[in-house]
């Protein structure tokens, strides 16, 4: 992989040390490349958070998000240590989990000033809630009591949102494409979504997320990755407007201030290894897309999207931090782990 | 070796080893020389032709450049460059690839373009059944027009789709043509019920001139357009009938089974 490489070029270079100007000038010679447009331009870290793999290995890197005290939370299948948590910098803190065989999905909601972590788990079929160091708090099982589903089997989810009140959102991506509204205690309100022609219905409802930025209206975004759209409902589960991303097989939608940062997963026709990364104005527009082709909208459309760099091949999520700096987690790319891109 | 030198070394080398250690946390962002660009994207306004097609190229990267052959040889950057839509008067396969000074070039994507005999320029088609009202194509002569659908096949209307057991498609030619071969340009989605026919059999002056079969499928693959070709004993005819002969029923493996699957064609070649 790139990552190999790459560390191998560096050793090459830490070794010749001794023998100096050679490899310092080729060193120099070397170019740091920078990705994205428009404001939000990034430069890359691609050995960020690599692990001794014998000892914390990875299959796919599916979901990160940053706790409380800063650090920063993978989720992996691999259950050897299904979380892995690291400083900014990218070194080891500690990693818990064992009985996630498909972990998925990784929200995290501060309650009572304690972080909590939930996680969609799409090979056990259901939702587990956990504190930040792996105790388990409550288990959300497939909703039988929603009447959509004969079996377990049916309901794969891949995400889940939490509302200001505890209220907890699960989407349904990869099963029958419902999107379940549970309150605090784990009571199921309301079921909406589903497979269907129209507005309001989903081809894979991969990711869910509470929209914050618009003070006192808050309202969910919801991406429908086959349609290369993102929807926006009511917290109550009413269809309200279409964010149309052509070319763009996004994965969830991660708010951060004004802006809405996507791991887009495919591209283009939805090509094998075409990924790159979305980020989202407060219009919701594609303004800067690393990895990808020049974001151009004609007449208020946006011409469809496709990769330009081999930089990613499946980015699944994207964390941000406080300097905004990005965290890309990526699926079936060579159980590699994440790329760290430095906003310059 | 002196032992004092060699301790000397050893020193440094540690020594080195100590301040590497230290900086190990230090970032060290990736040089632009480490990623490869993507393909560009080659578009054609249509693979088939009588006379032309444009092919357009594109990978929207400042400082990218896409350079091309037509003749199957490696894309250098001494190859032609381009700079606005190629316009292709004969049978090739263009080759296209992205450069950058900083990056390393993109992989070569291939593209094989067709120019059609005007064998059955002016010949009269005729086809029965009717198309399926929802999937009537441009009707009969539209076989012959060298102009494709897409993969997907509910965009535009080239695919002309059918439900039947047989199709027939029957080329009455102004004059006596040699032909060799056939090639139909169908759409196999076996996700969206439609199949590739059970066997095809081409019928010149009444008599069976060739037949070709092709076997079940075992599972959904991904929708794709396919070039069927037919040899044909070599004859010379002013009349062709070709019979798409359908599978009866959708393979038991698929939700669909039990009811006849869909058939699309878009394009009827002569060779």
């Amino acid at each position: 992989m790139k990552r190999r490489t790459f560390i191998y070029n560096s050793a090459v270079a830490l070794s010749g040390f001794g023998a100096g100007v050679n490899v310092l000038d080729k060193w120099a010679s070397y170019k740091d490349v920078v990705i994205g447009h428009h404001a939000h331009r990034y430069k890359i870290d691609l050995n960020w958070g690599a692990l001794n793999a014998q000892f914390y290995p990875v299959k796919d890197c599916h979901e990160m998000v940053q706790d409380s005290r800063g650090r920063i939370v993978l989720l992996t299948n691999h259950t050897q240590n299904n979380v892995i948590i690291y400083d900014r910098s990218g070194r080891l803190i500690e990693v818990w989990g064992t009985e996630f065989p498909g972990a998925h999905g990784l929200t995290l909601n501060v309650e009572g000033g304690e972080d909590f972590l939930y996680i969609t788990d799409n090979n056990r079929h259901e939702v587990i809630k956990t504190t930040i160091d792996g105790k388990v708090v409550m288990v959300l099982p497939y909703p039988k009591e929603s009447g959509k589903y004969e079996s377990a089997d049916q309901y794969i989810p891949t995400e889940t949102a939490i509302a200001e009140n505890g209220d907890i959102y699960v989407a349904d991506g990869y099963g029958l494409q419902y999107i379940m509204h549970y309150n605090a205690k784990g009571d199921l309100l309301n079921v909406f979504g589903g497979r269907g022609e129209g507005e309001a219905f989903f081809d894979n409802a991969h990711g869910i997320c509470i929209d914050t930025r618009n003070p006192g209206h808050p309202c969910l975004l919801i991406t429908a990755r086959q349609q290369n759209k993102l929807k926006r409902f009511s917290l109550e589960g009413q269809y309200l407007s279409t964010i149309e991303l052509p070319g763009a097989f996004i994965c969830r939608p991660v708010i951060h201030k004004k802006n809405v940062y996507l791991a887009t997963i495919w591209s283009g026709d939805g090509g094998e290894g075409t990924g790159f990364v979305s980020i989202l104005d407060e219009r919701d527009q594609l303004v800067s897309a690393p990895g990808g082709a020049t974001p151009v909208y004609e007449d208020g459309k946006l011409r469809p999207m496709y990769q330009a760099l081999k930089i990613f091949h499946h980015p699944h999520d994207v964390c941000v931090d406080e300097d905004e700096n990005l965290y890309v987690a990526q699926w079936n790319s060579g159980q590699t782990y994440p790329v760290k891109l430095y906003r310059v | 070796m002196k032992p004092s030198l060699a301790l000397t070394l050893l020193f440094f080398s540690l020594l080195l080893q100590s301040c590497t250690a230290g900086k190990e946390t230090e970032t060290v962002y990736t040089p632009s020389t480490t990623f490869h660009l993507a393909s560009p994207r080659c578009t054609v306004d249509s693979v088939l032709f009588l006379n032309s097609a444009t092919l357009s190229m594109e990978l929207d990267y400042p400082g990218v450049a896409i350079f091309y052959t037509e003749d199957g040889s490696a894309v250098t950057q001494d190859s032609r460059r381009y700079s606005g839509p190629v316009h292709i008067d004969a049978s090739k396969t263009i080759s296209a690839r992205a450069f950058h000074p900083d990056f390393l070039p993109s992989e070569t994507v291939a593209l094989p373009l067709k120019k059609m005999s005007t064998a059955a320029r002016n010949a009269q088609v005729g086809v029965r059944p009717e198309a399926h009202s929802s999937y009537p194509g441009k009707g009969p002569q539209s076989l012959i027009d060298g102009r494709k659908g897409s993969a997907n096949f509910r965009n535009g209307n080239f695919w002309m789709g059918y439900q039947a057991d047989t199709v027939e498609v029957s080329l009455a030619f102004d004059r006596e043509q040699v032909i060799e071969s056939i090639t139909l340009s169908v759409l196999e989605d076996n996700g969206a019920w439609i199949f590739l026919p059970r066997c095809v059999e081409v019928f010149a002056n009444g008599k069976l001139a060739g037949r070709e079969e092709w076997p079940a499928p075992v599972a959904v693959g991904p929708a794709a357009m396919k070039f069927l070709e037919i040899p044909v004993k070599r004859t010379t005819t002013n009349n062709l009938q070709v019979k798409a002969i359908n599978w009866k029923h959708i393979p038991d493996w698929h939700p669909g089974k039990g009811t006849p699957p869909w058939f699309f064609i878009d394009e009827l070649l002569i060779n």
